[in-house]
Parts: C-alpha cells; sequence; structure tokens
C-alpha cells in the first residue's frame, strides 16, 4: 500500500486490513512465543488484541516510514506481551499468599508503578523518538517499571551503568513527553 | 537465565512468524472496530454535553404491512458478498420488519431480520443527503435487553447518493436456554464517513420483537473421547438458515487443546463452523444451514495439541461422529 502509514493516521479502514493482513503474523509470533507457555493461549490473544488497538488509536504519534513502523510495532507487542506476563506472574504470586500478605503487596504495587496506564502506553509508542542505544533500557525503566537491578541484569551492565544512562536521558525524555516530573 | 531476562534480550527480529487464518484476522477487525465506535460515541457524547444541543424530530412508522410492501431496496442482502454475509439463505427466511425513523432528516429503515435460535441478523437501509462514502461505519449497539451481553457488527455499503444498505449481526448469550421470541433494541447514534470526517447523527430508536424460526432438534447424545479428554456431543438445531451444535466438554485444558469444528454431509457437502458461543458449562457452534437432501451428517472434530507455543499445533487423532438426519 503507497501511503498506509498516512492512511492509518486518518484510521483508514484500508489502512487496517493492510495491518493486519501485513504484521499480524509477526506480531501474533511476539505475543505466543512470550505468553502461550507461561500464561495460556487466551493471555496471548489478548495481548495481540491490546497490540493491534494501541497501534490502531495512537498511530498518530508515530514518525517514519515502512520499516520503522515494523520495528515500532514489534516493539510494542514485545512489551506488552513482557508487561502482560509480569501481571500474570504478580497475580499468581498474590493468590498463592495469605490475605495480610496480600495486603501488604498490593499496596507495594501500586507504589512500584512509576506512570499510570495512559502515562505508559505514551511511552510504549513513543519510543520511536528515544535514542536507539537507550531504548529498551528506558522502556525497562519507565513501561515495566523494573528496578534498576533487575534491568543491569538483563542488559549485562553494572546498576551504576544503569543510573547513569537514565540520568542522561532523563532530560530528553521531559522534552519528548511534556512531564518533567514524571521522570525522576 | 530467568524467564523474564530472556524475553527482554530476544531479538523481535529471531521470532518465528505465526499462522494467522483468515476468520482470525476477520476478528481482530471486528473487534478493533467495534472499539473504535465505542469512543467516538464516547466523544459524542462529551461533546454534546458541552455544548448541549438537542435536535430531534423523531416520527415513528410501524405499519409492517405497508413499509414491506414498498421496500427502499429490493434485496438488501445484494448489497453484500457472500464474505460479507455470514448466512446465504438469510432472504429465504427473513421477517419482514418495516420499521421506520427519521431524525435530522436521515430516515432508517429495518427491513428485514431474523433470529435462528443463536444469532440475530438485521437488514436496514439510510437515506440520508450527506456523503457518507462508499462503506461507512455505523455507531452504537444493536442489543438484547435481559440476555448476557453480546457485541453486534455491522456492516453497509453505498447503493446510490443518498441510500446505504446494512447488515447487523450479533449473538447473544442467553442466560438459560434460548427464547422462542428475543426482543430487541437498536439504537444508531451516528454515521460516519471514516475517510472525510462526514457525519450523521440522529436520535433513532428501534425495538422489535424476532420470532425463533421453526427447527428440528436432532438428538446426538455421543461422545468424543481424545487423549486431551471428551466432548459430549449434544444436539444438532437446524433450521433454514443454519445449524447449530451444542455439546459439553469433560476434562480438556484449552491452553493445551483447541479444537475446529465441520460438518460433512452424505453428498460430500462440507460446512465450516461460522462462530462459536455460550458459557463453560454449554458450547454453541453455528454452521451454515444443511442441505436440505443430506440425510446424514458426520461431525467431524478437528483437534490440534499445542506443544511448542510458536507452533500452530500438532493434529490429533479424535473420532467422527454420524448422525442420521432422518
Amino acid at each position: 500500500m503507497e501511503d498506509f502509514i498516512a492512511r492509518l493516521k486518518r484510521q483508514d479502514e484500508a489502512a487496517l486490513n493492510y495491518m493486519i493482513d501485513t504484521y499480524m503474523p509477526f506480531l501474533k509470533g511476539i505475543c505466543q512465543h512470550i505468553l502461550v507457555k507461561s500464561c495460556g493461549r487466551q493471555a496471548s490473544e489478548e495481548c495481540l488484541n491490546d497490540v493491534f488497538m494501541t497501534i490502531w488509536l495512537r498511530a498518530r504519534q508515530f514518525d517514519g516510514n515502512a520499516e520503522d513502523f515494523r520495528k515500532w510495532a514489534g516493539m510494542v507487542a514485545k512489551y506488552k506481551a513482557i508487561d502482560s506476563y509480569r501481571r500474570h506472574m504478580k497475580r499468581m504470586e498474590r493468590e498463592s499468599v495469605t490475605d495480610e500478605v496480600q495486603a501488604a503487596s498490593t499496596s507495594y504495587n501500586t507504589e512500584e508503578t512509576l506512570l499510570d496506564k495512559e502515562a505508559r502506553d505514551e511511552v510504549l509508542v513513543g519510543l520511536h523518538s528515544l535514542p536507539e542505544a537507550d531504548r529498551e533500557l528506558f522502556l525497562m525503566k519507565y513501561f515495566l517499571s523494573l528496578p534498576n537491578a533487575e534491568i543491569a541484569e538483563a542488559l549485562g551492565i553494572t546498576v551504576s551503568a544503569v543510573d547513569n544512562r537514565l540520568y542522561r536521558g532523563k532530560r530528553k525524555l521531559a522534552t519528548l513527553f511534556g512531564g518533567k516530573e514524571r521522570f525522576i | 537465565m530467568s524467564d523474564l531476562n530472556k524475553w527482554l534480550t530476544t531479538d523481535i527480529e529471531d521470532i518465528p512468524k505465526a499462522n494467522v487464518s483468515e476468520l482470525e484476522k476477520k476478528q481482530l477487525k471486528k473487534r478493533i472496530l467495534g472499539q473504535r465506535s465505542k469512543s467516538f460515541w464516547l466523544k459524542n457524547l462529551a461533546l454534546a454535553a458541552g455544548i448541549a444541543v438537542a435536535v430531534s424530530t423523531t416520527t415513528f412508522v410501524a405499519f409492517p404491512s405497508l413499509a414491506s410492501q414498498i421496500p427502499i431496496l429490493q434485496d438488501i442482502v445484494s448489497y453484500f458478498d457472500d464474505d460479507e454475509l455470514i448466512f446465504n439463505h438469510f432472504s429465504e427466511v427473513a421477517q419482514p420488519i418495516g420499521l421506520e425513523e427519521t431524525s435530522n432528516g436521515s430516515t432508517i429503515t429495518i427491513e428485514e431480520a431474523v433470529f435462528d435460535g443463536t444469532s440475530v441478523t438485521v437488514a436496514f437501509a439510510l437515506q440520508t443527503t450527506t456523503d457518507l462514502g462508499a462503506f461507512p461505519n455505523a455507531n452504537g449497539l444493536l442489543e438484547a435487553p435481559w440476555t448476557r451481553g453480546s457485541g453486534s457488527f455491522t456492516s453497509m455499503n453505498k447503493v446510490n447518493d443518498t441510500t446505504y444498505a446494512g447488515m447487523i449481526t450479533m449473538a447473544p448469550n442467553f442466560l438459560w436456554r434460548a427464547p422462542q421470541t428475543v426482543k430487541l433494541t437498536w439504537t444508531p447514534e451516528s454515521f460516519t464517513d471514516m475517510e472525510t470526517g462526514a457525519k450523521v447523527v440522529g436520535d433513532w430508536e428501534f425495538i422489535f420483537k424476532l420470532n425463533s424460526l421453526n427447527s428440528v432438534k436432532v438428538p446426538i447424545r455421543k461422545t468424543v473421547d481424545f487423549e486431551g479428554g471428551s466432548y459430549k456431543l449434544d444436539k444438532l438445531r437446524l433450521t433454514k438458515l443454519s445449524t447449530v451444535l451444542t455439546m459439553q466438554k469433560k476434562d480438556i485444558n484449552e491452553d493445551r487443546y483447541i479444537t475446529d469444528w465441520q460438518l460433512v454431509d452424505n453428498l460430500g457437502n462440507a460446512y465450516p463452523m461460522h462462530f462459536g458461543t455460550g458459557s463453560e458449562s454449554q458450547l454453541q457452534f453455528t454452521f451454515e444451514a444443511l442441505d436440505p437432501q443430506a440425510s446424514s451428517v458426520q461431525i467431524v472434530p478437528m483437534v490440534k495439541r499445542i506443544e511448542n507455543a510458536e507452533d500452530d499445533g500438532v493434529p490429533v487423532k479424535a473420532p467422527s461422529i454420524n448422525v442420521e438426519l432422518r
């Protein structure tokens, strides 16, 4: 399709058809890979729906060509799926502990999430304007709200290196998303 | 390495693509467009509340005999291709409705509708001077009160400069078994051309009842046993529009085993499944109506075992069940 991205931004139904035809196998593959075994087929399907819905509703915020779009959509799928996996695991944990502990851990969980869902989706879809080298790092921090130590482990770098890169990236993030205080 | 770390470090380009069926694509599209209607509706509501404009000139005409004598469109179904239509026999069995309402100068006529005991299909025409493009998007759900929710899907095609043909399909989730008549409400809120943003807003409301089509029940009472559990097949319900298979499942882990059903009659016609509804305890699958010449039908379970998350599944042996129809 010639002007797929422009049409998608206008929420043209033809662009939706094209997007589903072209990218569903790729995005479904990602959701399945992460979720089917760990959380079940239904979790994977729900995640895939959420991915397409987010892309469809927020396509306006995307800038770039078809190749960028593919990467962007793939990252949205990957991080949505990982997020869904973590929620699933937390729920399992909570269900297996007593009520008393449960109350404590619930309040812990709410504090733990740095940004609300809207803001997190904004970070996720805004990822293409992040510097490429720090993209995954920022998504781990601000979309998944992973502790710095876990980020360090995943990226195979030291915690202080994570702190450093987050510190340097903050100014960039603040200009991108307009709300400085959110990224402290 | 923990699972989390494994996934965080996975390169998305290394993940194999999944197989996607045409049905899945269609369902995803429906879901996305359905959701879109809702958010548009919410926006409209907010807008209306802010500006507080409420102009409504609704007239209600309910002369079924009169309206059905002079339908706006001879045959709404003919404006849809086979792919968009769930049921090929719609026009043969549809009940004339002939309800018409005008709001803000645009008229909606419900011409025909049918309830086969499982799903509802409604054919309507919209007459308006606003150009809504080739495929307008309809906002506002068709609902069946007293059922456990549903969700409807509307598709529309342009007929001429001022007329559009529309079909709505929905499958209510009945609390108990399907009733003989179903009460429906349809409150279309607006019709939009997604290309240009052109929009027709109105205050239409339709309330009508449909009688269930006559059906023939064919008891099955047989069990399909396979390695992942069993399905207890209950009965087939045949109407001129569709065939509905009901069953219960037993000890089946749905993350590991998925089953598609197909009917094959003794004349060699195959009828793929259109959609499934129902609850945990009672499953219902809807197929196209059987050929009236058929004297028996094979119910073919196509079970797949999911071993690896990325795979499409390994076919598993499961016996077909033969049912005599007369």
